[in-house]
Formats: structure tokens, C-alpha cells, sequence
């Protein structure tokens, strides 16, 4: 596939040693532009689906089609901690310097010009969070994959980043393929949702949102219960557990 | 190298000077206690220093040594570290060399240096490969070390991102290992230049070590200690003024 989009089929992934794969029979195509949702209990194999895309892991059965221009968010920050903010950026773009575009896009993330000859351990949990997601767009990504890459932070600096991710994605539209566990993260911010889940691991539902970003908590509340109405199944815990968002 | 809190850059140097004072103080009365000439005073072995120094000797022999151990040091550290490197690497290389290597950490300097001698005639490049034959593999230990403890999700990053691969090596992976390449270094200085010593009493025309083989055929004491301390001298420069400086500069993200 051309121009940013991404496809994905996986005919199987194991785990060394294993002979039950974690993920098989799995077919998933992302238009370019789309945000798309991967959503999934813990341990059911969305960041092991998320590695094989990123090319960190190449020991599948399958094909996967991605664009080369990748930008990538982990579940940690995962900053050089020997590099200043400035040259962790400058590690990941092409002549290995820190442009004034990417300093632009660290202020645009937030991180004062005062920050920038700072290390990675002298900034606060979301600061550092903040200079990873300005790293991953720095690149200028035409596909950005996140790991579940907001959680344990506060609720208020996970929903600033959020915004943040939004904003920058509608400007520069990459294609994104964003995996995590909180269902209300997953409807908040994508054009459509992937619900991994069994085992081995496939893709058993897939919803598609067309309501307007950003979200008000009303309009993720009121999609949640209408996704849980039509797919009770999805609260018997048989594919999302969820439990570390007990909301309303 | 770090600060307690509470304790300053002056403070430290205080104490470092203290105790080198305390040292030479315990020398200097035991040396008048004894009275005797197998432990001269402070004052008869700086004169016998001065005395070597402005004859050129002293530099001679100081130069033909810091030659050896230099260039000892560094093809035992760029050999040791890209084979601790490629151990630490795959666990099958590592399961394979493993015996040769505790086979080369156990083997005595001595019988290296009387191989070499022996296999590549008495001269300079069979001593300095003698000596760098005996530091490589405490070298390796200590990288493979550095390397087993790499951090793959760093690496990944890299990988995830497509960082070309020689800047993926500087600015990735050889700051991990730097903590393991200074105390290799370190360790391996003290040790290089002790054997290089052996290697020139055994079989070389000059060198601290031939020179002091030469003391001792007259039981000259303050000859000996002369030269050691102009050495060791030379040793602590190194650490304060190169390795030290250069570990806070590098390690400095650390603070």
C-alpha cells in the first residue's frame, strides 16, 4: 500500500517455544490519515501486534506494509537519559540535528526553551512524556504508533497530552495506530475502534466513530453505553477487563 | 568523584591531601626510627630523584616505559572492549569462549611474558603484546558485563525510529558501556603498568623496570623508590587530570 496507509496480515505470531500463537489469522488495513483505536485486555498480544508493525520484531508469518517514516510513543518515555532534551530529538532526525522545527515543536509540547539543555532525569514524569510525544512527531511521521502511552500518569496531564496528540495529529495528519486498554481513551480520540481479544489473539469487533474531535466526557460517556448496550459482552470481562478505569 | 552532600570540591581535596600527608609523615618516622639504609628518609630518595632528573635519566627511562604502557593500554582496551562487546552480545559466542577466556584470566603474567619473549624475540612489540595478552581478558569480563546490561528498550528506540547505525553505537549504546570502559580503564592502568615493569626487568634495555633490576643488583633503596614514586606520580596525573575530568564530563548526567 501507498501514501501513508498501513495493512497488516498476520498469519501467525509465537512466542519461542510455544506452539499455541499469540496472535493468528489477524487482517487489519489503516487508511492513510486514519486514527485508528487498538483496543484489547492486558497481556492479549496488541503491543506484541504493535512491535511486528514498528519492525522491532520480525519473527511472524505475515506481511505487513507499513511506511518507513515511523514515529513512535512507548509505554514509558523511553528518552535518552546521556542526551539533553535537545539532542534526544536530535538522535532520531535525519542529519542528527536539532532543527528550529523541532525546537518549535517542543514549545508547541509545552517544554520551555529553559528545559531544552536539561536531561531526561531533571524533568517531571509528563515533561518527559511531552519531549517524547515532540520526538515522535519530529520526525514528521507519516505513520505514529503508541504503545499505551499515557498511562500512570495523573489524569489531568494524561488528558493535556491527549489533547496535545490530537491537535498535532489533525495539523499533520499521520496515519496512527494507537493501542491501549482504557476504552474511554480508545473513543475518545479515534476514527475508528479495533477490539482485539480470544486466543490466539484476532480482531473480534470493530466499531467505527464519526462523531467530531475533540470529545466531550458526555459524548465518550454516552458512546460507551451505547457500545456496551449493543456488545454486553465486551463488560464481561471476556475482552476488556479493564481494570484500572473503574469510571461511570 | 561524587560529592556527598555536605561535602565540597574543597573539602575533598583537603582530605586527598591529608592523607598523602599522613603517608609521607608515617614514612618519614619510621625512616628515622629505623636508621638504616634499606628504608632511606623522604629527603635522601627526592634527592636521588632530582639528582636522576636533571641528568635526563630519569626521563629516559620515565619515557620508554609511559610508551610501553600506552600503547599496551590502549590495544588491550579496543580489543578487550569489541570482544566483551560481542560476548556480551550473543549468549551463544559467550558459552563458547567462556573457557578460553578463564583460561586467560588464570594464566600467570609471568608465563605470557616468557612466551612472547621467546616465540617473537626480545623486543618492544613482543613486550607490549605480552602485557596487553594479559589485560585483555579482565577487559572483556568487565565490557561483557557492561553489555549483558544494555538496555534493550533503548535500543529499540532506536531501532523504531531507524537511527543510522554508527550514531545508534555513540550516542545509543557506547554511553551504557562508559561506566564499564572507565573502571576497565582504571583497573587496567594500575595493572598495565605494573607488568610492563616485569616485561622490562626480563628483557628490555631501558624502562622504569630495567632501571630498577639495576638498583637492586646494588641494593640501592632510594633508587628504587625514586623511580616508583616519579611513576606512580605519573599514574595519579593520568586519574586527575584525564580520567577523572573526563568521567565527569561524560558521566555528568548522572549528578
Amino acid at each position: 500500500m501507498s501514501g501513508g496507509g498501513l495493512s497488516v496480515e498476520l498469519q501467525a505470531k509465537y512466542w519461542p517455544g510455544s506452539d499455541v500463537p499469540v496472535l493468528a489469522g489477524l487482517r487489519l488495513d489503516v487508511a492513510a490519515g486514519e486514527f485508528l483505536c487498538l483496543v484489547g485486555p492486558s497481556g492479549c498480544g496488541k503491543s506484541t501486534l504493535l512491535a511486528a508493525i514498528a519492525g522491532l520484531d520480525a519473527d511472524f508469518l505475515g506481511r505487513i506494509d507499513a511506511p518507513p517514516e515511523r514515529g513512535m510513543l512507548f509505554q514509558t518515555p523511553r528518552l535518552m537519559p546521556w542526551l539533553t532534551v535537545r539532542d534526544n530529538l536530535a538522535l532520531v532526525l535525519a542529519d542528527g540535528r536539532c532543527s528550529p522545527a523541532a525546537e518549535a515543536l517542543l514549545d508547541a509540547m509545552e517544554i520551555p526553551p529553559a528545559l531544552l539543555d536539561r536531561y531526561p532525569g531533571q524533568l517531571s514524569g509528563g515533561q518527559q512524556r511531552r519531549v517524547a510525544l515532540a520526538r515522535a512527531f519530529a520526525v514528521r511521521p507519516r505513520l505514529l504508533l503508541l504503545d499505551e502511552p499515557f498511562v500512570s500518569l495523573d489524569a489531568p496531564v494524561a488528558q493535556r497530552l491527549r489533547e496535545l496528540l490530537l491537535e498535532h495529529w489533525m495539523r499533520e495528519r499521520p496515519t496512527v495506530l494507537f493501542v491501549t486498554h482504557d476504552l474511554d481513551e480508545a473513543l475518545a480520540l479515534g476514527d475508528r475502534i479495533v477490539f482485539l481479544g480470544g486466543r490466539p489473539a484476532g480482531i473480534v469487533l470493530e466499531l467505527v466513530l464519526s462523531e467530531p474531535r475533540p470529545r466531550a466526557p458526555e459524548a465518550v460517556w454516552r458512546l460507551r453505553r451505547q457500545l456496551l448496550s449493543t456488545h454486553p459482552e465486551l463488560l464481561s470481562g471476556r475482552v476488556i477487563p479493564d481494570p484500572e478505569t473503574p469510571r461511570p | 568523584m561524587r560529592t556527598e552532600p555536605g561535602l565540597s570540591r574543597a573539602a575533598e581535596r583537603r582530605l586527598r591531601f591529608a592523607a598523602f600527608a599522613l603517608l609521607l609523615l608515617l614514612w618519614w618516622g619510621l625512616a628515622l626510627v629505623l636508621h638504616s639504609d634499606v628504608l632511606p628518609t623522604p629527603a635522601a630518595v627526592w634527592e636521588r630523584l632530582w639528582a636522576h632528573a636533571v641528568s635526563g635519566e630519569l626521563w629516559r627511562h620515565l619515557g620508554a616505559t609511559l610508551a610501553r604502557v600506552a600503547a599496551s593500554f590502549l590495544i588491550a582496551m579496543l580489543v578487550g572492549t569489541a570482544i566483551g562487546i560481542l560476548l556480551g552480545g550473543s549468549r551463544r559466542l559467550d558459552v563458547f569462549f567462556d573457557g578460553w577466556l578463564v583460561l586467560g584470566l588464570n594464566i600467570p603474567a609471568l608465563v605470557t611474558i616468557i612466551l612472547c619473549y621467546v616465540w617473537f624475540g626480545l623486543n618492544d612489540a613482543a613486550a607490549v603484546l605480552a602485557v596487553a595478552a594479559n589485560k585483555i581478558p579482565t577487559v572483556v569480563v568487565t565490557v561483557r558485563e557492561g553489555a549483558r546490561a544494555v538496555d534493550r528498550e533503548l535500543l529499540a528506540v532506536a531501532t523504531a525510529f531507524r537511527v543510522p547505525p554508527l550514531r545508534r553505537l555513540t550516542r545509543v549504546y557506547l554511553p551504557q558501556l562508559l561506566p564499564y570502559l572507565f573502571a576497565s580503564a582504571r583497573s587496567g592502568l594500575s595493572l598495565i603498568w605494573k607488568i610492563v615493569l616485569v616485561v622490562e626487568l626480563l628483557g628490555r634495555p631501558n624502562g622504569i623496570g630495567f632501571r630498577l633490576n639495576a638498583f637492586f643488583q646494588f641494593f640501592d633503596i632510594a633508587g628504587i623508590l625514586a623511580y616508583t614514586l616519579a611513576f606512580a606520580a605519573v599514574v595519579l596525573a593520568v586519574e586527575a587530570w584525564l580520567l577523572r575530568p573526563l568521567e565527569r564530563r561524560l558521566l555528568g548526567w548522572r549528578a
